[in-house]
């Protein structure tokens, strides 16, 4: 067992949560302590290599539980705007700098053996800048009869009393307990145990510079409060395999002082005193490992455009491939025709379910199978990879665009602050599924629409029959009851007549579509994409309360 | 008995991850006085009791508790600083600091050090001052620290110490974002426990009784008068524009009130926003990370320098502490009786030793502390000594005498 302790030295965390800055982050996320890590990793240039070796494996560990005062029992601070003074008010700047460029600049072609000619050109130009700076440095000397009014605001500006400030937030926890603690019950860190000592004797802030803690390896038995779970209502960012290097590329680009995300992957907690809901048995073909794209800007289209979303983005990975045969898995299709297997689903997702919800696309996901072979999962990743590195514009977004759909940016996230993006929200267990996008069924029902009596309800009872296979296909087990709809059943979705034709190809018949509310008998483990056109966001349910 | 510098040598190198101070303070009035937080910027939405303040609830023996913030973080440091400053001057402890001096220009802000000047010996203000003649980042001084960084911090130590105490981000020196930044190891902070906002009134008699419709009130034409009720001896508008004319006198502020001018009555009003708070009482928490020193590494004496700059941390929590807690206006606290700062050492595992020391007892910690540096890191220059004086360069100060003989003019007292 390991067991890492953490005192709030003056008994609050300052820290801001990682997808709203106006509130305090509550419990600490496993992931920033990761990163504290790391950090007192590289105080040393030469790092040391048992200190290494020791993250290595921490970061190999499952998440850890948590023993930490509950948010129900912790204090906050009321969230202020503070106004600090700034730095960049000048007169002067910084007036070496083109004669740094300058002299490096000569530096570089001495060291490229460069011609005479080349060198004095540029020793030309380093005296030139030192003359500039020497005439800056003059300058200073001189009063200017008529100054312009930016110099005079900079002159008011920069005294310590008048000095120009800007906002910043300080979100605040007072937890009534000063320490928690990180434990993995069932790692052996025998190894590691005096690298993790030592690393921990240097973490000396948590947070904001303001929430020093003391931090060190304990060995008693300390209960935990919060339990990694996927049934649980607590999302907090945790570290997987791959993480120290994946900080250290990311380091080599922000170098410590340009904003960033910090890397993470979400888990889900629950409260240790809640009552453990077992594992539903019986669960999705598709799994809840998810690649996710959220929306950064462009247009903002709504449901009924998800499979034109969805073509789009299978487009963009299939160009980028190349001509090379993708494998069943991705493309869905093997050399005789459509394969039965289960492939990656391209799934735009809607803002649906919430009492605001206006049914808009947040983004998109790549849905794994669950049987999905790791070459695949690899040659999947590294198209994303590639899709990145060629496509993105400088803020790193790419665009999606295609046929009637106007240009849809996204950016690939980890954790998104948005409850339509977070997987958890349609993969949890639950008896109960609402579509938020129409099932297209696989057989015509017949006329759901038809004024005779008789015909209707015989469609709608075919209907009923096709959605309860799909489910069969899907998860395995029938549903016990599946109500039918052309309207929407839940806040946000759409009419099915709003969504275009599926498949809407030339010479194919287009699809029945409904909306369906299924109760299974027990809780089943989503994601649920039912119907034909379930690897192009159609038949996306979500799932709901039982009542 | 009073910490010596054995001691603190060994708390420094060995397992003690901080000292911990805190104490119990009540309003100067006594418990149940009134006192006034710091305000900060508020919602015009949000204009309940006491919005302005910065409250908060803590859970105090299974109850929920409101609580106000009575001084940040920041703001104590600032205090630190400023009580470091004045052990300083008054030549009592010997200190890198460097200072430029505006009296002559700006006599209210007058001297402006390295320990007050809002980024420290990184400040805007500096950067564009003059050490003999030369900008002062230029100079050899100011050369020195731009490479320093946590892994080499020994010549941060040698010009700004207390920016190895308080934090430094030289941000927009030569090396813009990438330069030098150093973490805070000195956190302190005054909290009111059970805090509950209250109302002030606000008003103003005349005591000549001047009516809101007494006279209109216009700009002088001449220098040696601000206003005139003459319009003959007014200033008048040189162009047509969409309000006036020209040849239209010039009204004193809006609309040529007395008010203006600061005569006449002001109506009594109740002010809740920021009405003041009573509280039980305020704790003041501050911790001195010796874990953080020992995370900095020094060219030579590194065991000496750590000890230098906890001995320093220490001297300025005592010395604020001996200053009194007078933070603004209508809040004066003091401490609590036998409830004054009482210090501990934090243990690796948590448990915590007392420590005793005062003032004095500071003051000979940290000069003997000082003494036992080795000559290349050692500060020459004696005790209220600058390490280097600097000057407005000409460019600065006529600049800044302009600006503010044209903020006198517009009686244009914006809020900073």
């Amino acid at each position: 067992m390991l067991a890492i302790e953490v005192e709030l030295l003056m008994h609050r965390y300052a820290a801001t949560a990682h997808n709203d800055r106006a509130r305090a982050e509550w419990p600490p996320h496993p992931a920033r302590f990761f990163s504290a890590l790391v950090a007192a990793l590289h105080d040393h240039d030469d790092t040391d290599q048992a200190e290494g070796a020791a993250l290595l494996w921490l970061e190999q560990q499952t998440a850890p539980s948590l023993r930490v005062d509950e948010e129900l029992n912790v204090g906050t601070r009321h969230v202020q705007d503070v106004y600090v003074p700034v730095n960049d008010v000048t007169l002067v700047g910084d007036p070496e700098k083109t004669l740094r460029d300058a002299l490096s600049k000569y530096v570089e072609l001495v060291a490229n053996s460069a011609t005479a000619k080349e060198l004095k050109a540029a020793d030309k130009l380093v005296e030139k800048e030192q003359k500039k700076l020497e005439e800056i440095v003059r300058a200073q000397q001189v009063v200017e009869s008529a100054p312009s009014d930016k110099a005079l605001a900079t002159a008011v500006a920069i005294m310590p009393d008048r000095r120009t400030r800007q906002v910043r937030t300080f979100p605040v926890v007072l937890p009534e307990t000063p320490t928690f603690a990180f434990l993995w019950p069932n790692a052996d860190p025998s190894p590691h145990r005096a690298a993790l000592e030592q690393l921990c004797a240097r973490v000396t802030r948590l947070g904001h510079s303001s929430s020093l803690v003391r931090c060190c390896v304990v060995d008693r038995d300390i209960t935990p409060t919060l339990l990694p779970s996927d049934e649980g209502h607590v999302v907090l960012r945790v570290v997987g395999p791959g993480h120290l290097e994946r900080l250290n590329r990311a380091f080599e680009q922000h170098e410590g002082f340009q904003s960033r995300v910090l890397p993470a992957r979400p888990q889900r907690y629950r409260s240790a005193f809640e009552v453990a809901t077992p594992s539903p048995k019986a669960e999705s073909v598709f799994s809840t490992d998810w690649v996710l794209f959220e929306r950064v800007g462009g247009s903002r289209p709504v449901a009924s455009r998800t499979t034109d979303l969805a073509r789009a983005l299978r487009s963009a990975l299939i160009e980028l491939h190349g001509n090379q045969d993708l494998p069943p898995t991705l493309s869905g299709h093997a050399e005789s025709g459509p394969t039965g297997q289960p492939h990656v689903a391209f799934v735009p997702l809607p803002f649906v379910g919430n009492e605001h919800a206006d049914g808009a696309l947040m983004g998109c996901a790549l849905v794994l199978p669950r049987e999905f072979a790791k070459s695949d999962r690899e040659l999947l990743l590294r198209l994303v990879a590639k899709w990145e590195k060629e496509r993105s514009d400088q803020g790193g977004n790419l665009t999606l665009a295609g046929g009637t759909l106007p240009p849809f940016m996204i950016r690939r996230v980890d954790v998104s602050a948005k409850a339509a993006l977070e997987p958890v929200r349609w993969c949890r267990a639950a008896a109960r599924f609402v579509t938020a996008t129409p099932i297209a069924l696989d057989r015509n029902p017949g006329n759901l629409r038809s004024n005779q009596h008789g015909t209707a309800t015989k469609a709608v009872v075919e209907a009923q029959q096709n959605v309860s296979d799909a489910c069969l296909r899907v998860v395995g087990v029938r549903p016990v009851s599946v109500e039918v709809s052309l309207a929407p059943l839940l806040p946000g979705a759409q009419h099915v007549r709003e969504f275009l034709p599926w498949p809407g190809r030339p010479g194919r018949t287009p699809r029945v579509r409904v909306h369906a509310d299924i109760r299974f008998e027990a809780p089943v483990r989503g994601p649920l994409l039912l119907g034909a056109g379930r690897y192009f966001g159609l038949g996306l349910c979500l799932p709901v309360e039982d009542r | 008995m009073p910490l010596n510098l054995g001691q603190l040598n060994a708390l420094v190198r060995g397992d003690a991850v901080a000292i911990r101070g805190t104490a119990t303070l009540e309003p100067a009035g006594g418990p149940g006085d009134k006192i006034f937080p710091p305000t900060h910027a508020v919602d015009d939405r949000n204009k309940g009791p006491g919005a302005k303040y910065a409250f908060e609830t803590r859970r105090i023996g299974g109850h929920d508790v409101t609580c106000v913030l009575i001084d940040s973080v920041q703001s104590q440091a600032n205090r630190m600083e400023e009580a470091l400053e004045a052990l300083w001057s008054e030549k009592r402890i010997a200190l890198p600091v460097v200072t430029v001096d505006f009296s002559s220009v700006a006599p209210e802000v007058g001297r402006v050090t390295s320990l007050s000047a809002p980024h420290r010996i990184a400040d805007a203000l500096l950067r564009d001052s003059l050490l003999d003649g030369q900008l002062f980042r230029l100079s050899a001084i100011g050369k020195s620290f731009t490479d320093a960084s946590p892994r080499n911090a020994t010549a941060l130590f040698k010009v700004c110490p207390t920016g190895l105490v308080f934090g430094l981000w030289d941000s927009t020196g030569p090396k813009g974002g990438l330069g030098a930044k150093f973490q805070r190891a000195l956190v302190s902070e005054i909290v009111g426990i059970n805090a509950v906002a209250g109302t002030k009134t606000e008003s103003r008699i005349d005591p000549l009784n001047i009516l809101k419709k007494a006279a209109d009130i216009y700009v002088a034409a001449t220098d040696n008068e601000r206003w005139t009720t003459d319009i003959e001896k007014a200033k008048k508008y040189e162009n047509d524009d969409k309000d006036h004319k020209k040849d239209d006198p010039v009204r004193f502020g809006k609309e040529g009130k007395p008010s203006e001018v600061n005569h006449g009555n002001v109506t009594p009003s109740i002010v809740t926003v920021a009405g003041g708070v009573t509280i039980d009482e305020a704790r003041h928490t501050v911790v001195l990370s010796l874990a953080s020193l020992r995370r900095l590494g020094f060219t030579t004496g590194p065991e000496e320098a750590r000890t230098v700059l906890a001995a320093l941390g220490l001297l300025a929590v005592l010395a604020s502490e001996s200053r009194g807690h007078d933070l603004r206006s209508r809040c004066l606290l003091v401490p609590k009786k036998t409830a004054s700062l009482k210090l501990e050492a934090v243990g690796r595992d948590g448990e915590t030793t007392s420590l005793d020391l005062d003032l004095p007892g500071a003051i000979k910690l940290y000069n003997d502390a000082f003494a036992a540096l080795p000559l290349e890191v050692k500060f020459e220059k004696p005790a209220g000594e600058a390490l280097a004086e600097l000057t407005p360069s000409p460019k600065l100060a006529d600049l800044v005498t302009r600006s503010r003989a044209l903020a006198t003019a517009d009686t244009d007292f914006a809020e900073a």
